[in-house]
């Protein structure tokens, strides 16, 4: 008789916790949580500024040659688990050839005063619209932040063909939980 | 990207009693009972755990920055029409006329630029002899009007070639400023002396003209 | 190893250079624009012709007769010209002397007196009619003896393509003095009509009573039209 009430104890409680699991996995990942048995654990990142980066209205226009243009831009941990940045991406409107012309290089900043940034990509801004993956050297705690030195311009080789053009480039950066070294991409 | 368990596990495996509202409805009792449920409470959890194995995941959390590039760009109008459709063409010059021609050059761009003029393509054609050249023992091919045709440009004031039109080729001007958005007049000035005579009669004379905007 | 390393590094380095410096560019527009002067052109025909001769006779004159000669003077030139004589002369031939000169007391053999009784007419003749009629200009009416050695400063305007009838006309020369036994001798008589640089010479062949002419240069001119 035990028996039989410990195994459908068990099996309503397995069933249970395949529900939970599914519905945990359809959640968007954007801020994604998880309630298990009581205690709320949030996974989530925020930027700043939240103003757009780059725009020609202060950084002018830009050129062959022109001198590289850098910002800055600040990773910070709201949530209860720490991350590491592991991918780019972007997409892409407006004059989208004007992105097979420009370069971009961003750069994840150290802590200390002496600590070498590392660099995560260098390349033209139109390949950032594949999605790169990258390993972030730090991993950043709650609470704290961790800043992206982000510069973009046009090489001098750059011709004619990029004259006048505009284009928005929307980047992502995606941050994944555990931090530690484990060959798991996002 | 999902959201996993597995971190969810191993705490109802180690945390106490009072955090698992989810018991069996059984009261407590004697200690055979209590064996019981702690044995199914095992079974959960290693059910629960071999679950979790299969399922890893991580959590992750994508933000996006807005970025707007603009590329400069330097326009070069001469005149009203771009590209150029502007041009000198002056018929029936004679002995002490003088004129000019002048245009408008705009930097339409949106970066400074830096001008640069030159000339090339000279033609000094006799075109045809009249009665009158040919008393004075003109001969074709070569014409005497570069000769005798005196020029003047200028670009706002600055001298790009002053001469004769047979010199024509060794005038330029480089890297003269223009910004973005600045206009300035391009003047051609022209003479031919009153003394001279017949000899330039139906000569033509003709240059090209190349103006090229590059960033300053 | 290491140099070999360093060669590479090097050979990569240069070749990379060189490709850079090719492709090196900028931003830039280039406008071009193609330049003409032409001069015009002044040309004066006579005729439709430019230095030919052109030889007209009058024959057998008698007192009323108003022989003339009509010249048609054109602009094939380009721009605008002013039309004038620029200089007359004239000249004057004996042919020897015929008896009855001689009883005149005709003793020159070589100068003619044509000139002193020769009234000759020079008009312009717009309406082409050969006639003077209105709206023709009438620039000389007068003894041979009288014409300008400066000619006519006319400033007769010529459009390129235009032209204009010039006519020199003998016109009462009968009535002037005494013609008939001084002025005598079958004589061959030139008028010149000089226009530039080319010469046109006709032929006047006076025969019975006849009268010498003089010959009579006009060098015609065309310059440019002021202001």
């Amino acid at each position: 008789m035990i028996k039989k009430k410990v195994i459908t104890l068990a099996l309503s409680t397995t069933l249970l916790l395949l529900i939970i699991n599914i519905l945990a996995s359809n959640q968007p990942p954007a801020s994604a949580c998880t309630i298990y048995l009581g205690k709320k654990v949030k996974f989530d990142m925020e930027l700043s500024p939240k103003v757009p980066l780059f725009h020609p209205e202060v950084d002018g226009y830009l050129y062959p040659g022109r001198p590289k243009i850098t910002k800055y831009l600040k990773l910070i941990n709201v949530g209860d688990l720490p991350f590491r940045i592991c991918r780019f991406n972007a997409s892409f409107s407006g004059d989208i050839y004007l992105a097979t012309g420009l370069q971009i290089e961003i750069l994840e900043l150290g802590k200390g005063r002496g600590e070498k940034p590392n660099l995560l990509y260098n390349g033209t801004l139109i390949d950032l619209g594949e999605g790169i993956n990258v390993y972030g050297k730090r991993a950043v705690p709650p609470k704290d932040s961790v800043t992206l030195q982000i510069s973009v311009w046009m090489p001098a080789t750059a011709g004619n063909e990029y004259q006048g053009l505009t284009v928005t480039a929307d980047i992502s950066i995606t941050v994944r939980f555990p931090p530690s070294h484990d060959g798991i991409k996002c | 990207m999902s959201g996993g368990l597995k971190w969810g596990l191993a705490p109802v495996k180690a945390s106490s009693d009072d955090r698992s509202p989810k018991r069996g409805g059984e009261g407590r009792g004697d200690v055979g009972m209590d064996k019981k449920i702690l044995v199914s409470l095992l079974i959960v959890g290693l059910v629960g755990f071999a679950l979790g194995w299969g399922t890893y995941s991580q959590f992750s959390d994508t933000e996006t920055t807005t970025t707007v590039f603009t590329a400069g760009s330097l326009n070069l109008k001469v005149g009203d029409d771009d590209p150029v459709k502007w041009k000198i063409e002056l018929a029936d010059l004679l002995p002490g006329c003088s004129g000019s021609q002048s245009v408008i050059i705009n930097n339409t761009g949106t970066i400074n630029g830096k001008l640069s003029i030159s000339f090339s393509d000279l033609i000094d054609k006799e075109n045809g002899l009249t009665e009158p050249e040919l008393a004075l023992n003109d001969t074709e091919p070569d014409g005497e009007l570069a000769e005798n045709l005196y020029l003047n440009i200028t670009i706002d004031g600055t001298v790009v070639y002053q001469g004769y039109a047979s010199g024509i080729l060794s005038g330029s001007i480089t890297d003269y400023p223009l910004n973005a958005g600045v206009s300035k007049t391009f003047k051609v000035e022209y003479s031919i002396d009153e003394s001279v005579g017949n000899i330039i009669q139906s000569d033509v004379v003709g240059f090209t003209i190349t103006f090229v905007l590059r960033q300053a | 190893m290491n140099r070999k390393i360093l060669v590479g590094i090097l050979a990569i380095g240069l070749v990379a250079l060189a490709v850079g410096w090719g492709t090196y560019s900028q931003f830039s527009d280039t406008e071009t624009s193609v330049t003409t002067f032409s001069a015009g052109s002044l040309d004066l025909t006579i005729n439709d012709q430019n230095g030919q001769n052109v030889t007209f006779s009058w024959t057998n004159l008698r007192p009323g007769n108003q022989p003339k000669y009509k010249l048609t003077l054109k602009n094939i030139g380009t721009i605008r010209g002013n039309l004038s004589i620029s200089k007359i002369v004239v000249v004057s031939e004996e042919n020897g002397l015929t008896e009855p000169e001689i009883e005149a007391n005709d003793t020159s053999a070589n100068e003619g007196e044509l000139d002193d009784v020769l009234n000759l007419r020079l008009f312009l003749d717009y309406n082409g009619d050969g006639w003077i009629s209105q709206g023709d200009k009438v620039f000389f009416n007068g003894l041979v003896k009288n014409l300008p050695s400066t000619g006519f400063d006319l400033k007769e305007p010529i459009e390129p393509n235009g032209g204009v009838d010039f006519v020199v006309e003998l016109y009462d020369w009968w009535q002037h003095g005494n013609v008939d036994n001084q002025a005598q001798t079958h004589t061959k008589h030139n008028i010149h009509i000089q226009a530039g640089s080319s010469t046109i010479e006709n032929e006047f062949n006076v025969s019975a009573k006849t009268l010498q002419l003089p010959i009579l240069f006009l060098n015609f001119k065309m310059g440019k039209v002021e202001g």
